[in-house]
């Protein structure tokens, strides 16, 4: 049972650390709009990801449920982290595009449409969170042996990133133009519908001939009007290789229609998430790196030599007090025990010397049960 | 047929083997056995007194085959290591600055490790050699003296100067130790049981107990020269109250305090003080207490501060 529980611990950390490199993967992959087979293979992987990562929440949840202790799990464990980094994946972005390109239909709507695209883009934000629960993998470094530096290092941690993600998932719903647009989009006038409308007019009038699309806008991929392609920029095959859902706006008016790249639009969108990930990911090596020993050569170690010197009689090193914080706290306390507590402990060993015994009756183990 | 006494070695054997003893001398480990069966004691006994072990046998009579057992086993490294000591890692050529008149160095080895030998059977005395034991055994004079000649201050002033030992570092290396073999000596004189020549309000020795003592040891390290044994037992007295104790007795005195719990492979937790320095900077404030020398604890100290000791 514990092998398999370890094995499962073993498999959620990889699968933690393969989901942090994949969102930065995916999203460079928007910016740098690779072929669509290739950003299918990666909406397929980040299905796979958001599913385990749910089932994985499903299975902790439920054993805490059966355990008693949801609200610890909860609260106290990160359940918290585990389920924004899971279920709202799967269930708004992640899973909703799987299915859509599974069904065969477009995902492709208007302006209202994009916005709420937005938001849940935004979501994916949340696969981040996920970093938090890789702290368990740096128990290993040097300073953060201890379980109270642990718990603060995740305290500062997730405040931080937390913060950050909240930020850009505010930022990125009041900023999408819906409640504030941005001065480029009110100066812009030429929205998508605006175009549809223009196009539709020229057509009814019999002007299509004079349409000069670049000079309407460069991002028109397609136009039709009662079913007949008026115009398009690339061949049928050089969509079906290059599009996917969400890399195209559709647009209908009247008779005609209108399909705009957003492939250079996503682009853009994507790298503030490049960004935001890379800011995370170098602020907690960062606290990792340079917080986490600060705390510990000041908290942490001068707490832990003075225990270990309470408890074990043999054991009388004194902490070692850098000249610089020896004003703090912990330090004057530490100045009394190497003063005090360990000058008479070493008196009470020699008149005492009957004590203890590094051995205890536990050592002897199966002694006598051979 | 299994005899009582295998039985007790199986058993001991088996509580040598523990991990948390790995780093100790063998007059360590044995002093922590002893610890652990006086503690023990009475949890252990049903088990000990069972047909498996020691049937019919009372408390007293378990504890006597265990620690009879623990010795010998002791004895098999200890001796051994006494031997090495004796005849090869001391040697006796100083003995001709401190007024040795014929220089009959195995008469010496002879006469030191018998002696060696006697003590080794006293548990008194026994117990008192675990610090100089391990002392000796992990190179503490020569580790220190070499920084104390090239510092040229207090601690050599008192050795060359004061007490004109104008002899090389390894021949005070060689008198520090032997002085510290030699300490657990003032014991011999006690009855079992009996702490003799105490002052009841400290742990350290008097003096007219002393003389009485060097007198009796002169007899019978006829080859050892007096001031040898005297820095040997007068490292049992009090600085503070003898200002005129030899500069050798006061650093044998030193380092066989600081053997008695030394572990050369101790592992130095973060935050925490190196071992060495801990050691000096503590004697330094019970300095009063254990009768030490406070100026030499303090060169000793940033001796030690200064190598990360």
């Amino acid at each position: 049972m514990k092998i398999i529980k370890q094995f499962f611990e073993t498999l959620v950390m990889i699968a933690i650390a393969l989901v942090i490199v994949f969102t930065f993967v995916e999203d460079l992959a928007a910016y740098l709009i690779w072929d669509w087979n290739l950003r299918k293979i990666l909406l397929y992987v980040g299905f796979g990801f958001d599913l385990f990562f749910t089932i994985e929440f499903l299975i902790r949840y439920t054993a805490s449920i059966v355990r008693g202790d949801t609200g610890h799990y909860i609260l106290h464990k990160r359940g918290w982290i585990d389920f924004i980094a899971s279920v709202p994946l799967l269930l708004f972005n992640s899973g909703p595009s799987v299915y859509f390109l599974l069904s065969g239909a477009a995902f492709a709507g208007g302006v209202g449409v994009l916005n709420i695209l937005k938001v849940i883009k935004a979501v994916r934000v949340a696969r981040i969170l996920r970093m938090l629960r890789v702290l368990k993998i740096f128990r290993n470094i040097k300073s953060i042996d201890s379980i109270m530096t642990q718990r603060h290092l995740t305290r500062i941690i997730s405040t931080v990133v937390v913060t950050i993600i909240a930020i850009m998932f505010v930022g990125s719903i009041v900023f999408s133009g819906t409640f504030i647009p941005s001065p480029s989009m009110v100066l812009n006038e030429e929205t998508p519908l605006k175009t549809a409308v223009f196009i539709n007019d020229k057509i009814e009038r019999n002007q299509s001939q004079d349409l000069d699309l670049t000079k309407i806008r460069q991002d028109i991929l397609l136009i039709k009007n009662e079913n007949r392609t008026v115009y398009s920029r690339y061949t049928d095959d050089q969509y079906n290789s290059s599009f996917g859902p969400g890399d195209f706006q559709y647009i209908r008016y009247n008779h005609t229609e209108v399909f705009f790249d957003l492939r250079f639009r996503n682009s853009e969108a994507a790298l503030p998430g490049m960004l935001l990930l890379l800011i995370i990911v170098f602020v907690v090596i960062s606290l990792m790196l340079f917080y986490s020993p600060h705390f510990a050569m000041t908290i942490s170690d001068p707490v832990f030599v003075m225990l270990k010197g309470m408890r074990d009689r043999d054991y009388n090193l004194e902490v070692d007090i850098p000249m610089r914080y020896r004003n703090d706290d912990i330090f004057r306390l530490s100045h009394v025990y190497n003063n005090n507590y360990l000058t008479l402990k070493a008196r009470e060993n020699d008149e005492n010397k009957e004590g203890e015994s590094v051995l205890k009756i536990e050592d002897l183990g199966d002694l006598f049960s051979e | 047929m299994v005899t009582e006494n295998e039985k007790a070695k199986q058993f001991i054997n088996k509580l040598l083997l523990n991990p948390t003893l790995n780093d100790l001398s063998a007059l360590q480990k044995e002093e922590q056995i002893i610890q652990f069966l006086h503690i023990n004691g009475n949890t252990l006994f049903p088990t000990l007194s069972s047909p498996a072990f020691f049937p019919g046998r009372n408390l007293l009579e378990v504890n006597n085959i265990l620690l009879t057992s623990l010795f010998q086993i002791t004895d098999t490294q200890l001796i051994p290591e006494l031997r090495t000591i004796i005849y090869e890692k001391l040697n006796y050529s100083f003995f001709s600055f401190m007024g040795a008149g014929d220089f009959n160095e195995e008469g010496i080895r002879f006469q030191l490790f018998t002696f060696l030998q006697k003590m080794v059977k006293r548990p008194v005395t026994r117990r008192n050699l675990t610090g100089p034991h391990r002392a000796i055994t992990s190179g503490l004079p020569a580790k220190y003296l070499a920084p104390v000649f090239d510092r040229r201050k207090y601690v050599l002033f008192e050795l060359t100067k004061v007490q004109r030992l104008r002899m090389a570092q390894s021949d005070l290396k060689d008198l520090i130790s032997l002085s510290m073999l030699l300490k657990p000596a003032v014991h011999l004189m006690e009855a079992p049981g009996k702490v003799s020549g105490r002052d009841s309000s400290s742990s350290m020795i008097q003096t007219h107990y002393i003389q009485k003592l060097i007198e009796g040891l002169k007899e019978e390290l006829n080859l050892v020269p007096e001031p040898v044994i005297c820095s040997g037992i007068n490292s049992n007295l009090s600085f503070l109250d003898n200002r005129n104790i030899e500069a050798s007795a006061r650093i044998a005195s030193l380092f066989s305090s600081m053997g008695i719990s030394y572990r050369p492979a101790m592992k130095v937790d973060r935050g925490a003080v190196s071992p060495d320095s801990s050691w000096f900077s503590i004697a330094k404030k019970n300095f009063r207490f254990n009768g030490f020398d406070k100026d030499m604890l303090s060169e000793l100290y940033n001796i030690s501060v200064e190598n990360g000791w």
